[in-house]
């Protein structure tokens, strides 16, 4: 967790720098710690579903197309199988003999329904035959419609994040100003309790507003509905 | 409340300890008020508090219902959008519903299967129905409808018919739901403006000290 620690440590260096007590910058070190923490442990699991549901519609639509021009269900997973694993080595341990097997074992890594009702489809074809089209262009469509909601709403979580680090920049830099412009003041100020307290308060608000942000994010996320 | 606690099936007993026990540390912090204070303001204070929370408490159980609802909702888009998929794979709306127990999210799985057990004993549209008033949203009764009409008239025209009804509800849905994500991300930066607030304030404070430390100085 070293963005973390970087991010603490910047944020218990302004908050020295500001108020010039060095206890209390300690405390804000360990404290933004520990929240920073939370904060990227959350970031990194939204990522890596979104990372994980974009495999997943790679996936289905390299099968289907390959599908559509051999007709041969394992040779079409072989191959895609055989083309992620190039990117993804990981992936080699849930590869067996059999393409359709394999696509179960990676029900471990997709936990979708779509997934699972594609590996169900791909069975069904498998056993029963029948036009690869007529049987997949339904679910190709609706498999793109879910992946542009996600791009969209990634988009969003992104954009979101930027405009909110953008504004705590803007208070961080009023801080530093006002440290500068008022500084036949400033030491004085700090003599007040009160005003070390508050402003130490910003530094523990700064990191829990970004928790609590992701928070109301993921309450009304809707990629979790594939699940 | 009561009615909430039923239509979110939450323990009766626990909620009403949970509330109590809330109330009575509300009032016993309000109440520490009639040391300074005079006891008729005091009482004032205390009912307004409890009155207030309350309507706090009303409100969030209110606002639970109606996530579970929209979650609902979303959810039963979700599976219908499967549905589909099983409907032209060939499936009858009978077998496309029962295949699609095993993808939809597990919070639709009772009235799924309800329904199904209805379907079995009742060939009218009434099953549809009564499953369809459950999720209180006219789209979504349109869809149960679509697909009662499916199992009495399928083939090909329908099924699009019932495809082009299913696009239209869909992203009905989808432009609520980014609706509500934003609205969510643009409050979700009040966050921040708390703490411009927060700072503002504790600067006010330092140097109205100052002030006052200058002004008893004279």
């Amino acid at each position: 967790m070293i963005e973390a620690f970087f991010i603490s440590l910047i944020l218990a260096a302004i908050h020295y720098f500001v108020l010039n007590h060095l206890v209390w910058a300690v405390l804000i070190l360990l404290i933004n710690g520990l929240i920073w923490m939370v904060f990227f442990q959350t970031f990194k699991t939204i990522t890596k579903q979104y990372t994980t549901l974009y495999h997943m519609y790679f996936l289905m639509h390299s099968v289907i197309t390959n599908l559509a021009i051999k007709k041969h269900v394992h040779e079409s997973i072989w191959e895609v199988i055989s083309q992620l694993t190039v990117k993804h080595p990981h992936l080699e341990n849930l590869t067996g003999n059999d393409g359709i097997a394999s696509l179960v074992n990676f029900k471990t890594i997709y936990p979708y329904k779509l997934f699972s009702l594609f590996v169900a489809s791909l069975q069904f074809y498998d056993q029963q035959g029948g036009e690869v089209m007529e049987l997949f262009d339904n679910f190709l469509r609706q498999a793109r419609i879910s992946e542009t909601r996600i791009q969209e709403e990634e988009q969003f979580y992104k954009r979101g994040l930027i405009e909110f680090t953008t504004l705590w920049i803007f208070n961080i830099l009023v801080l530093l100003l006002s440290k500068w412009a008022l500084r036949y003041v400033y030491d004085s100020v700090l003599n007040n309790d009160a005003v070390v307290l508050l402003l130490s308060l910003v530094f523990v608000w700064l990191p829990m507003s970004y928790v609590y942000y992701q928070k109301r994010y993921q309450h009304y996320s809707f990629s979790k509905e594939q699940q | 409340m009561n009615k909430y606690w039923t239509l979110l099936q939450l323990n009766k007993e626990k909620e009403l300890f949970k509330i109590v026990s809330i109330f009575i540390v509300a009032f016993a912090l309000t109440s520490s008020g009639f040391f300074w204070f005079p006891p008729i303001l005091m009482i004032f204070v205390c009912i307004i508090v409890m009155v207030v929370l309350y309507g706090v408490m009303v409100d969030h159980y209110h606002h639970r219902y109606q996530y579970l609802i929209e979650k609902r909702q979303q959810g039963l888009m979700y599976s219908f959008s499967l549905l589909k998929v099983l409907l032209f794979q060939g499936l009858t709306p009978y077998q496309a519903l029962k295949s699609a127990l095993d993808y939809i999210p597990n919070v639709l799985y009772e009235p799924f299967s309800t329904l199904l057990l209805k379907i079995d004993s009742d060939k009218s549209i009434a099953p549809y129905v009564y499953i369809a008033q459950s999720f209180q949203s006219l789209v979504i009764e349109q869809l149960f409808f679509s697909i009662y009409q499916l199992e009495g008239h399928g083939g090909k025209l329908s099924l699009h018919h019932f495809q082009y009804i299913f696009d239209q509800s869909d992203s009905q849905f989808h432009q609520k739901n980014i609706y509500r994500l934003k609205q969510t991300l643009q409050s979700n930066l009040s966050l921040a403006l708390l703490g411009t607030g927060l700072l503002s304030f504790s600067l006010l404070v330092g140097i109205i000290g100052l002030i006052g430390e200058i002004i008893s100085g004279i």
